[in-house]
């Protein structure tokens, strides 16, 4: 196994090394590496320093395939603030990284699934676009769910 | 603050339960927008997981009963039953369905084929239903149907993996004596075909459907020691098919056997004398595979009285696979680690139960040019009462089923286009059949052109009122 090291650049211009076959768990970055050599640093334009730490910490897991299922799930577990977990979930839709994805999308909706609509909204960035008629015809089409 | 990416957002939605993700139509216009984006419905679908679908009904009267949604709850070491009324259906309140009988005869992929016979007034019909989308479609009326629809022995509802053709089998009692006949539906297409005779003798109302072909129980043949046909959606052909061997030391005692599709596995299980036992054919179409995976015995089962059991569910809460079995009027649950089983619920003694994976695919799909309005594919919408979200607004209703007193409970062809859920333009769902997309129809045209007032057999009845909705 190949001990080469990869330089990944976050949104903020911080530079993390990671393993490169530890980094090609991402689909995103193996495809890189197989166009190009990515001998360059690999520049992530959509994930801030903070994400693509635990990002790196994921992939650098010492994990027995076993207690792969388990640690993800402690993983996001552990790091439960809705916020953090989009963000994760963002950078691994990027990176393409699906068992990371999943968990962090399960994670968010086990956190959503009793909020109300505007803590929905609120959590989920959402901007209501309904004009006040239209949440009416709604609010009395669905009167029952009200 | 940026938005999230459609896909994340769709991807989090999938995972919610179906009842908050209708709820979240709210949210917003693009969520609502998204519930009926084909990436959701298949995404949903791939990860929605089965309940049961438990009819309930009287069989000493032509009440089309209640369909009861009941999930399953997995635990560590058991199994729960959780009974949901605001999802489930009740058939009663349908008026196309009064005085008449309704049997679930087959789901796949969230819809529910319904055979419906009305002795009263001489009809048979077949209905798919989709009650997450609160679809319903009739199906054109077959000839001669009152006699043949009597006696009709089996159905069979599913879909071909490749093509994603959705097909109904009708397979019934022919002028001859003792020859089955079979017609064939694909959804879409507008008419039935007619198959000709059925090749063996079947019983068994409803084809288990798995890898694109429906499963019957036969009479023995003399010339082959086979007890399984299968009948391919794709080829449209009968064919005996590998079966374990038949337990049943009184061969005239047929209803004793039955088979089922658990955990991906054909499944056939065998009653006689004090024993239940269920054979697993581990490789499809393997004969050898076949593989007797549990024996229940007198002395396990004596709180069942005579075991008569129908194994319906494999639950896949357990590593050692505990089984769900229907028996005089209850759900029972097997565990064979510990070789024990548990009462896990009461139903109603003639209840139906089948499973069934709840989807958003939409019945609205399947229609095509080739749809004639005149005979065929009347797609109501079903009273908009029946089907609650999650209320997590508020404190849950009082009192016991709320749902169903509710105003405008009748079934009626304009429901559906008062309902915003279906008149909604933008992406369509699946699409079910290759080739150009049609798109979705303007939401008036549909009422005036269906309503097709002799298919009401019922316009009288208290809670349908036509022009109100």
């Amino acid at each position: 196994m190949s001990k080469k090291t990869l330089t990944l650049m976050s949104k903020d211009k911080q530079l993390f090394n990671i393993e490169e076959h530890l980094a090609v768990q991402s689909v995103t970055i193996r495809n890189m590496v197989k166009e190009d050599g990515a001998s360059s640093v690999i520049p992530l334009p959509r994930v801030d320093s903070e994400t693509l730490a635990l990002v790196i910490e994921y992939l650098n897991r010492q994990q027995a395939p076993e207690e792969d299922e388990d640690y993800v799930k402690k993983f996001v577990d552990e790091r439960g603030e809705i916020p953090t977990l989009l963000e994760l979930a963002q950078a691994a839709l990027d990176l393409d990284i699906k068992k990371l994805m999943d968990a962090a999308c399960m994670k968010v909706a086990d956190l959503i699934k009793d909020f109300t609509l505007e803590e929905v909204r609120e959590a989920l960035r959402i901007e209501n676009d309904r004009t006040p008629e239209e949440e009416k015809a709604i609010r009395d089409e669905f009167q029952w769910a009200f | 603050m940026e938005a999230l990416p459609a896909e994340l957002t769709m991807d989090i939605l999938s995972r919610l339960p179906v009842k908050t993700i209708i709820r979240c139509k709210l949210v917003c216009k693009k969520w609502r927008n998204f519930v009926s984006d084909s990436f959701f419905v298949n995404l949903h679908l791939s990860r929605s997981p089965l309940v049961l679908m438990i009819q309930e009904k009287d069989k000493y009267s032509y009440f089309p009963g209640i369909l009861k949604w009941m999930e399953i709850e997995h635990k560590v070491d058991h199994h729960d039953l959780r009974y949901d009324p605001l999802m489930s259906l009740d058939l009663n309140m349908i008026s196309v369905f009064q005085n008449s009988l309704i049997n679930q005869m087959g789901s796949v992929n969230g819809f529910i084929c319904l055979w419906q016979f009305s002795p009263k007034l001489k009809f048979s019909d077949t209905y798919i239903c989709n009650p997450v989308t609160r679809e319903i479609m009739i199906l054109p009326r077959q000839q001669q149907n009152y006699k043949q629809g009597f006696s009709t022995v089996a159905y069979g509802f599913g879909v071909t993996s490749l093509t994603v053709e959705y097909k109904v089998v009708r397979i019934f009692k022919s002028s001859r004596p003792s020859v089955l006949e079979a017609d064939v539906y694909t959804l879409g297409t507008g008419q039935w075909r007619s198959l000709g005779p059925v090749p063996y003798r079947l019983y068994g109302s409803r084809g288990e459907f798995l890898n694109d072909r429906f499963h019957w129980i036969v009479y023995k043949k003399k010339d082959s020691p086979e007890r399984i046909c299968t009948f391919d959606l794709t080829s449209e052909t009968f064919q005996l098919f590998p079966s374990p061997p038949s337990e049943t030391i009184d061969e005239s005692y047929r209803p004793s056997q039955s088979l089922a599709v658990l955990k991906g596995c054909l499944c056939k299980s065998d009653s006689y004398g004090s024993q239940f036992s269920l054979w697993v054919m581990k490789e499809y179409g393997i004969k050898k595979s076949w593989h007797k995976e549990v024996v229940i015995t007198h002395s396990i089962s004596h709180g069942l009285g005579r075991p008569y059991l129908k194994a319906i569910s494999l639950t896949e809460g357990l590593k050692d696979g505990s089984i769900l079995l229907v028996s005089m009027g209850k759900l029972w649950a097997f565990y064979p680690r510990s070789k024990t089983i548990e009462e896990i619920e009461m139903i109603d003694y003639f209840a139906s139960v089948i499973s069934y994976r709840p989807s958003f695919l939409r019945l609205r799909n399947f229609e095509s040019e080739s749809f004639n309005q005149k005979t065929l594919g009347l797609v109501y919408g079903l009273p908009n009462s029946y089907l609650q979200t999650g209320l997590v607004n508020g404190p849950a209703r009082p009192g016991p089923n709320p749902v169903f007193g509710r105003s405008n409970p009748g079934l009626s062809p304009r429901t559906g286009n008062r309902s915003g859920t279906r008149a909604e333009p933008g992406k369509p769902g699946l699409n079910p059949k290759p080739g150009p997309e049609t798109g979705p129809n303007p939401a008036g045209t549909r009422a005036g052109n269906r309503s097709e007032p002799g298919r009401n057999p019922s316009p009288t009845q208290p809670g349908f009122d036509q022009t109100r909705v």
